[in-house]
């Protein structure tokens, strides 16, 4: 009995530390990264657009919160309370932080961002945590 | 008398496409925070996202925002959010759509603040529900069209379950607030 005892003792000495730092870790659980992440689809702002049009739903599960590469036509960038959003031809980019960028309009850049929506407002593709990688500079 | 025909046709049509074009706003950076608070935790999740074209001629209102634009605090929150409350993989979009009523004359043309009610249907995962909320536009010096709206959420409302562990910290009436920067729709 007092050897079973022990026994709990000990486990419980490993086991709720061992829990606590757990319960930790995962409350404490780092946001996403996209910048640093692997792309899983890399392809034109039209070609994606092109997908969310023919099949929303099928897109849908293909590409939401998934990182991309896209490249489309730069047209405009539009900036409202610290948040700046690059508008492609074909796709809206929020930007990860509120760094201006100087692009001209009409001329092609590539973006790394994550999907979060087709935008039937607008018909294009919303993505977020977006990123210029330097092959653009 | 063809000549003229054409002429009179052409001439409604580019007023009708102008009348249009000017009486349009639109913001593709719209803000949305919620705030659920109880005694034993508050929430708090901002996205900067929200789409949104408004006629002013007509009052007719749309929006929308995607729910996988939301940040929280903690990503564990975020994660919970997104798979066990709105699922956003199959829901990835709130939507509203309605019309502005404004109490009295709005003049975008004239600084400063004026009343309105939202009235329409409010869509979130997957659910509809007619809304009547009060808003704020007010038309700043510069002749920017700013429109503020904080409305009440119930998650049961939408069949948003959350789980008997956590009802504790999650508010039965989640505070919504929505500010938009309208811009005129060149397009």
């Amino acid at each position: 009995m007092k050897k079973a005892l022990q026994i709990i003792g000990i486990l419980l000495v490993i086991a709720v530390p061992a829990g606590i730092f757990g319960a930790y870790a995962l409350w404490n659980k780092e946001h996403r990264d996209v910048a640093s992440e692997k792309v899983a689809f890399e392809m034109t702002a039209d070609e994606l657009l092109n997908e969310f049009e023919k099949d929303e739903e099928a897109a849908n599960e293909k590409y939401i919160d998934k990182a991309v590469l896209i490249t489309g036509e730069y047209l405009e960038t539009e900036n409202d309370y610290g948040a700046v959003t690059l508008i492609l031809k074909g796709a809206a980019c929020s930007m990860a932080d509120s760094t201006e960028i100087s692009l001209e309009a009409g001329q092609q850049v590539t973006v790394k961002g994550r999907v979060t929506s087709y935008d039937d407002l607008f018909g294009d593709i919303r993505l977020d945590d977006c990123t210029i990688p330097n092959k653009n500079k | 008398m063809i000549l003229f025909r054409t002429l009179l046709l052409l001439a409604t049509v580019s007023a009708f496409f102008t009348a249009n074009a000017q009486s349009k706003y639109y913001t593709r950076d719209g803000r949305v925070s919620f705030f659920s608070s109880t005694p034993m935790e508050d929430i708090e999740a901002l996205s900067n996202d929200a789409s949104s074209v408004f006629d002013i001629k007509t009052g007719k209102v749309e929006f929308g925002v995607p729910m996988k634009s939301f940040t929280f605090e903690k990503a564990l929150m975020q994660e919970h959010f997104n798979e066990d409350y709105v699922e956003s993989d199959k829901f990835p979009k709130a939507k509203f759509k309605g019309i502005f009523e404004f109490e009295g004359d709005f003049d975008p043309a004239k600084a400063g603040e004026y009343k309105v009610i939202a009235k329409g249907k409010f869509t979130l995962h997957g659910i509809t529900q007619e809304i009547t909320e009060k808003g704020t536009f007010t038309v700043s010096d510069e002749g920017n069209l700013f429109a503020v709206c904080v409305f009440h959420v119930k998650p049961a409302d939408y069949d948003i379950e959350i789980p008997s562990t956590v009802r504790d910290k999650i508010a039965k009436t989640v505070e919504v607030t929505i500010k938009m920067n309208y811009k005129p729709l060149k397009r």
